[in-house]
């Protein structure tokens, strides 16, 4: 008779995950963690293949016939062209310095969401065709066959990767791990597999200037609403400017906040500290967007969107580009530009035009981000500052990803701060370089994904949490727009009680302007000094 | 084997390092192999939110159920523990085991080995019972942390709304 298993050990559920090789695991697409397909419009906007309605959730991705041989001729293309890819392919020794580094692995304990892993989803491809190795040992050299499953797993761990590059700083190799997404995401595009969130932004953009789809009236319209606002709370009228030729600086804000809480008050503290200095800035309604989402595309699509900022500058014929508070657009500027629209020879290095400071850094793209200026400013006592009317917060700093890893966007911001606020800063393995993403970058702040964003945020939110139970913290600034609408959501799940703002909010609320009222109310028309009977 | 006389109370504290130690590996063993062993690994709660704060929710939910009466504090430490199963790819039940895992774990360990006990039967029931409860305590947690998840959803949604007809507004002039 067959041994009968007792009753307490049927009571006993296994929940380790199956025992298949992780080649052989296909994934399960639970809602919560994954984003609605590009919408066909979209697609056909932009000029990018296979437009179609179609779900992730289906078993027919509604590919082309030839899905395959598009995919590995995609891929032989760019290892031709991009030497980095090849380099990035081979060299690895899966040391696993990077395994644990990553937000969306620390929070998940999913294994491919390790970054070697996510990386060896595509590198496994990439030696069954591409190795000798490969080709005559097969699974035994580490490579497979690309397979429908394999699209499907491609699409499900490169969207949930925010190539946020925390793992790329520990890689004793240097690898850059968000190029290996950045690679799998155009591949999977020659094939029309991408998401919306990403895809209609990109169309948007690329008709009407910025993200958001607003036309060149709507932006005059909504720029002058926080015109309207400044006037209320400090009985000031400040100028705007729009496409005005012969101004000395081309402004570029992320459109994101135009329109959305909390980034259009970090907005009108920038126009209010413009006004204040008397600068002579104008902005396009045409290249109305500092956010670059042909980014997490593809990268002749950055390319096309990026060239538009400068088109702008050179028609307008301004002298150097002021870049609002944005956080992957500076990874465009600062790694990708010189080499897709540069060198923008027609512009001069930026030059402070009230401290005098040349900003040699940015001698090629000759594009500044709005956070060095305003430190500058500081730095040689051009503005008045009363923190006093940001008492009651308690802040903190989130580094953004883009600006602290690809620009070495560090002490600036926090320089800043500290005059304008109470600052309290974040424990050491959590900030600068080393900072958690937000977990929603990169086109992955979409609602329907937002249980993998509380899942990736998880780290940020844990260190903020400390912040707040060690020195009282109930404010998060940033320097990025898409942390500032996914932030906000991050905190009320993990932290609440912990607001989110830009750090130009800040500086507006402790701007002392000539002429002004006396003030009664903070950017947000709350009355100052009392955020924490909040 | 050597019997002795104790209330289970005191056979859980003076076990309790060695009783959550393997409460603590039970629980990771829940998750794929190399998980277990970076959760496992202590040493820096802010590069290791989840397994420290597995930790600390396990043993002050240990801690808890050994007071005379429950108190506010074990719904704080279920929560450490839940509020992060609840955005992991686990079901309900997946995400609510941990509580269940004590329940075989204390009447193994008071019924093996070198530590064997003699504990009255009145006793473990009572134990069971309190563990029961919190299992109760955990399902709403667990329910509040989903709601949460779509209130949010919900509320992103509207702000989209709200911000595209903005958008549309603005454009119309």
């Amino acid at each position: 008779m067959a041994k009968l298993p007792k009753p307490e050990e049927l009571a006993v559920i296994n929940y380790q995950p199956p025992k298949t090789h992780w080649m052989d695991t296909p994934v399960d697409f639970r809602p919560g963690t994954w984003i609605y397909a590009g919408k066909p419009e979209s697609l056909k906007t932009v000029g990018l293949p296979n437009p179609r309605n179609w779900s992730p959730e289906d078993e027919d991705w509604k590919l082309p016939e030839n899905w395959k041989e598009i995919l590995l001729e995609g891929l032989r293309d760019r290892l031709d062209r991009f030497r980095s890819l090849r380099v990035f392919m081979d060299i690895c020794v899966r040391c696993g310095a990077c395994a644990d580094k990553c937000h969306f692995y620390l929070g998940s304990g999913d294994p491919k969401n390790m970054p070697v892993l996510r990386a060896e989803l595509l590198r496994s491809v990439y030696r069954k065709d591409f190795t000798t190795a490969g080709k005559i040992l097969g699974r035994l050299a580490g490579a497979r066959e690309l397979t429908y499953d394999v699209v499907k797993e491609w699409f499900y761990y490169f969207y949930q990767c925010t190539e946020c590059r925390r793992c790329s700083v520990f890689c004793p190799y240097g690898i850059d791990t968000a190029e290996i997404t950045m690679i799998g995401r155009e591949l999977l595009n020659l094939i029309g597999v991408n998401v919306d969130w990403v895809v209609t932004p990109v169309a948007n953009c690329y008709m009407k200037g910025n993200h958001l789809g607003i036309q060149p009236h709507g932006l005059v319209d909504s720029f002058e609403f926080l015109q309207e606002n400044i006037y209320d709370i400090t009985g000031i009228n400040i100028d705007l400017s729009f496409n005005r030729k012969g101004a000395e600086i081309l402004y570029v804000p992320p459109s994101g906040d135009v329109f959305a809480d909390p980034g259009t008050f970090s907005l009108m503290g920038q126009l209010m500290l413009f006004h204040e200095i008397g600068l002579d800035y104008t902005l396009s309604t045409y290249a109305s967007e500092g956010g670059n989402f042909g980014l997490f595309t593809s990268n002749e699509m950055m390319k096309r969107l990026n060239a538009k900022i400068y088109a702008e500058a050179k028609r307008l014929g301004v002298k150097w580009i002021l870049g609002g508070e944005c956080g992957h657009m500076w990874r465009v500027i600062h790694q990708y530009m010189d080499t897709m629209n540069g060198p923008a020879d027609f512009l001069e290095v930026p030059k402070s035009p009230i401290t005098g400071t040349v900003f040699e850094h940015a001698k090629s793209t000759k594009m500044i981000h709005v956070v060095e200026f305003t430190a500058d400013l500081i730095k040689h006592n051009k503005i008045k500052l009363d923190p006093s009317r940001n008492a009651g917060l308690k802040v903190t700093f989130h580094d953004s990803c883009n600006p602290s890893r690809a620009m070495g966007l560090l002490e600036e911001p926090r320089y800043i701060l500290k005059h304008v606020c109470d600052f309290y800063e974040m424990p050491e393995e959590t900030i600068k370089e080393k900072t958690f993403c937000c977990g929603g970058g990169a086109g992955l702040g979409s609602d329907e994904n937002m249980e993998m964003r509380m899942r990736g945020g998880l780290p940020r939110a844990n260190a903020v949490k400390y912040v707040k139970e060690k020195y009282g913290v109930n404010m998060l600034a940033c320097v990025c727009a898409i942390d500032r609408a996914t932030l906000p959501p991050l905190m009320e799940y993990w932290v609440p009680g912990v607001q989110v703002c830009g750090l130009h909010e800040l500086v507006g609320n402790a701007l002392v302007m000539k002429g002004e009222k006396e003030r009664t109310e903070n950017l947000r028309f709350e009355p100052l000094g009392t955020e924490d009977d909040d | 084997m050597d019997h002795s006389d104790a209330t289970l109370k005191d056979f859980l504290l003076q076990n309790k390092d060695n009783i959550l130690e393997k409460w603590f590996k039970l629980v990771l063993q829940e998750y794929p192999a190399e998980t277990t062993r970076f959760w496992g690994n202590l040493q820096n709660i802010f590069t290791n939110p989840v397994g420290n704060s597995f930790y600390e929710g396990l043993q002050g939910v240990y801690e808890e159920l050994l007071q005379e009466k429950t108190t506010d504090n074990l719904s704080l430490y279920l929560d450490k523990i839940i509020r992060i199963k609840a955005v992991q790819d686990l079901s309900p039940s997946q995400a609510l085991y941990f509580l269940l895992l004590l329940k075989g774990l204390v009447r193994e360990e008071v019924s093996v080995g070198k530590n064997r006990v003699r504990i009255s039967v009145r006793d473990l029931l009572a134990f069971e019972t309190r563990v029961d409860e919190a299992m109760l305590l955990a399902f709403n947690i667990y329910m509040q942390c989903r709601e949460k998840i779509y209130q949010l959803r919900v509320s992103e949604l509207r702000k989209r709304c709200d911000l595209l007809e903005r958008v549309n507004m603005a454009n119309e002039g």
